[in-house]
């Protein structure tokens, strides 16, 4: 059931696109895969560009999350404080993960769809004329050429040294775009761990990639090396001296304080700073609420 | 926190993709080989690239031998893997074409190879085997998926004289070869239909279709039928690759034809079953509408006795339909049998089905029913 429904909405429109895209590129599939991941990557611009700015409201706050998390021992006002924060500077953190919520199932169908696309037996091309709509355009593209630069598509990673290849440059642009992604804590220890993950992930992501078809490579490789685009033209590349081309939202009142002035941020809270008189608690008060 | 939490969503849902893409099934090469008769004896193949040979009786059948023999070390590297197209019985020997390892030449008697070594010979060819082999003269044929072409001599498993390399067309080989005069037809995976000299592989002619042709059936010397995924069912002429008739399915034709003087009957994956004349050229429907199978995919070949087309559809459901007029006059389903793709072959009057699941069944126009014949002794 659930088989048939993740076909019906994903699936089967997923395999005829690339279909599609692969007859309107010459009957080259890996052009069709390149085509179909920068077409995604447009379309879900908005939502990328919605990131970019969470990520920056988030990374503004950060020092004002420390000072909070330093200044409240009691868990659950840490948590009211730093909820009031996030309302307050206009940053959601489950916005930055959005769109790699859409990009999973995308990842998912896409695996799959390779896998139907390019059938590794005759078997499994008399199954594919069950997932391709009955347009005479798509019927005239297949079978469709499982060659790209030399490379089979439909192959593991581990099959051949061509699949290495894409193992290493799956691990090689994981890493880059990890390392192009501006950190948002300021904690040491999570620094430490995120250190540790932008090592791990490449490396996992490397491994997963020896099990992989060469054509779900291609698609993570391409689709990785947009988003190390978009992270230089967010955040820039220090390093080489160049600065980002997207700029900054304007950010909310307490976000651009704590932009502005962080030496304010470190010591006040983020009601404080916003009605420094207002009816949030004093600290007298939350001290009594200590246990 | 942010890049680390989304980072980790990602490799979770990597982890969990092998359960996900289980629901979309991708499947392995398992074979479609027809069943073949010589004397009393029958050759099945199973699902899992085996061969074999089995003494029949009214509905038993007795394993003579089976190859590769899982009980002789020699045959424990062979991974056939799969066989698509007919064993072909010659002489004292079987030729039989495997997916992945090759093509062997056995002995009848007891099943064991003649020539290749005891790990196959696909190191000697580039791609795998699709279809079957054909013989001309003292010289065998074969294509492969990467689109070439063998000529071997049957007695030795040698490049023949003017096939010392092999010949390459455009896209890949599935269907197995037809042999028509000097010429060996072939069709491949790009639409292409290429008639090929016999002595030295150089090309007489060529016809293109815009659809891949994965099976060829001979319908006289002089006609050819040619289905294609583009939905088209093309008859050609042997002698020059022009078409005679041009007839257009509602969906996909992969699947052999049952002919019966200049009449043709098949199946598409819709589930229709088409009766065509080509006595006067062209392509004229015998019925006013094709028969229709619950809307299940027809890849087996028909077969017809008498004056009743045998169809096997997927589920797999067995129908009689009147060659006359199309008109269903039975349909029997058969039981955990797995599926049918390989084509029905006829013999005394009677209709053999061969299932994925290597069972045999016996479809019995005149009585309308199918019978099981209960294979023993077969290695699977």
């Amino acid at each position: 059931m659930i088989g048939e429904i993740f076909s019906l909405i994903l699936l089967n429109p997923l395999v005829n696109l690339l279909v599609l895209l692969s007859h309107l590129f010459g009957d080259s599939f890996g052009l069709a895969i390149i085509a179909f991941t920068i077409l995604i990557r447009v379309a879900t611009f908005p939502l990328t560009l919605r990131q970019i700015h969470a990520t920056r409201s988030m990374q503004a706050i950060q020092p004002r999350i420390q000072e909070v998390n330093k200044k409240y021992s009691d868990p659950k006002r840490r948590q009211e404080e730093v909820m009031k924060l996030y309302r307050e500077s206009g940053a959601n953190p489950l916005s930055c993960i959005g769109p790699f919520f859409l990009q999973i199932p995308i990842f998912m169908a896409l695996y799959s769809a390779i896998r139907i696309a390019l059938p590794n037996s005759p078997e499994a091309l008399e199954k594919l004329s069950s997932h391709i709509y009955g347009w005479s355009y798509l019927q005239h593209a297949l079978p469709l050429e499982e060659h790209f630069l030399g490379f089979d598509l439909r192959s593991n990673g581990e099959a051949s040294i061509a699949g290495y290849i894409f193992v290493v440059l799956v691990g090689a642009t994981t890493w880059i775009q990890s390392k192009t992604t501006v950190t948002t804590t300021t904690d040491e220890r999570m620094k430490q761990q995120q250190q540790m993950m932008n090592i791990m992930l490449p490396l996992m992501f490397a491994f997963f990639a020896l099990s992989f078809p060469l054509g779900v490579s291609l698609y993570w490789v391409v689709n990785s090396s947009v988003q190390i685009g978009f992270n230089i033209l967010t955040y820039g590349l220090p390093a080489f001296g160049i600065e980002p081309l997207v700029k900054a939202r304007t950010a909310p009142v307490g976000t651009q304080a704590a932009l502005s002035a962080p030496e304010v941020a470190v010591t006040t809270s983020a009601r404080e700073l916003r009605t420094p008189n207002g009816s949030g608690r004093s600290k007298r008060q939350n001290r009594r609420r200590r246990p | 926190m942010v890049n680390f939490r989304r980072s980790a969503i990602l490799a979770m849902a990597l982890l969990f993709l092998p359960l996900l893409s289980s629901c979309v099934s991708v499947l392995s090469p398992t074979g479609w080989a027809p069943v073949v008769f010589d004397g009393d004896t029958v050759y099945v193949t199973t699902s899992n690239g085996h061969l074999s040979a089995l003494k029949l009786e009214r509905d038993t059948a007795t394993a003579l031998w089976t190859f590769p023999d899982e009980n002789r070390d020699e045959d424990k590297k062979l991974d056939t893997k799969a066989i698509y197209g007919a064993p072909v019985v010659s002489g004292d020997r079987v030729y039989l074409a495997s997916f992945q390892a090759g093509v062997f030449a056995l002995r009848k008697e007891d099943g064991r190879p003649i020539w290749s070594s005891s790990s196959g010979n696909a190191n000697k060819l580039d791609g795998d085997i699709p279809g079957g082999v054909a013989l001309a003269g003292e010289n065998l044929f074969f294509g492969t998926t990467e689109g070439l072409v063998y000529g071997w001599k049957q007695a030795d498993g040698t490049p023949a004289t003017g096939w010392e390399k092999p010949k390459r067309v455009a896209g890949g080989v599935w269907a197995t070869p037809i042999v028509s005069g000097d010429h060996l037809i072939v069709a491949t995976m790009d639409g292409g239909l290429h008639a090929l000299s016999l002595a030295d592989g150089s090309v007489r002619w060529s016809f293109d279709v815009s659809g891949a042709i994965a099976e060829l059936t001979k319908i006289s010397d002089e006609y050819l039928f040619v289905p294609s995924i583009n939905r088209h069912a093309y008859i050609i002429r042997t002698k020059d690759g022009s078409v005679a008739g041009d007839f257009r399915a509602k969906d996909w034709i992969w699947t052999g034809a049952a002919v019966q003087g200049l009449k043709v009957y098949f199946g598409d994956f819709g589930g229709r079953v088409y009766g065509l004349d080509i006595t006067n050229s062209g392509t004229v429907p015998i019925w006013r509408e094709p028969a229709s199978l619950s809307d299940e995919r027809v890849k087996a070949g028909a077969a017809i006795v008498e004056d009743v087309v045998v169809v096997v559809d997927r589920a797999p459901v067995v129908s009689f339909i009147s060659a006359k007029d199309g008109s269903v006059l039975n349909s029997v389903p058969l039981t955990d049998a797995g599926t049918v793709r390989a084509n029905v072959v006829t013999r005394d009057g009677a209709a053999y089905i061969a299932t994925t699941k290597g069972k045999l069944f016996r479809a019995e126009p005149a009585a309308r029913k199918v019978v099981e014949i209960q294979l023993s002794g077969v290695k699977k």
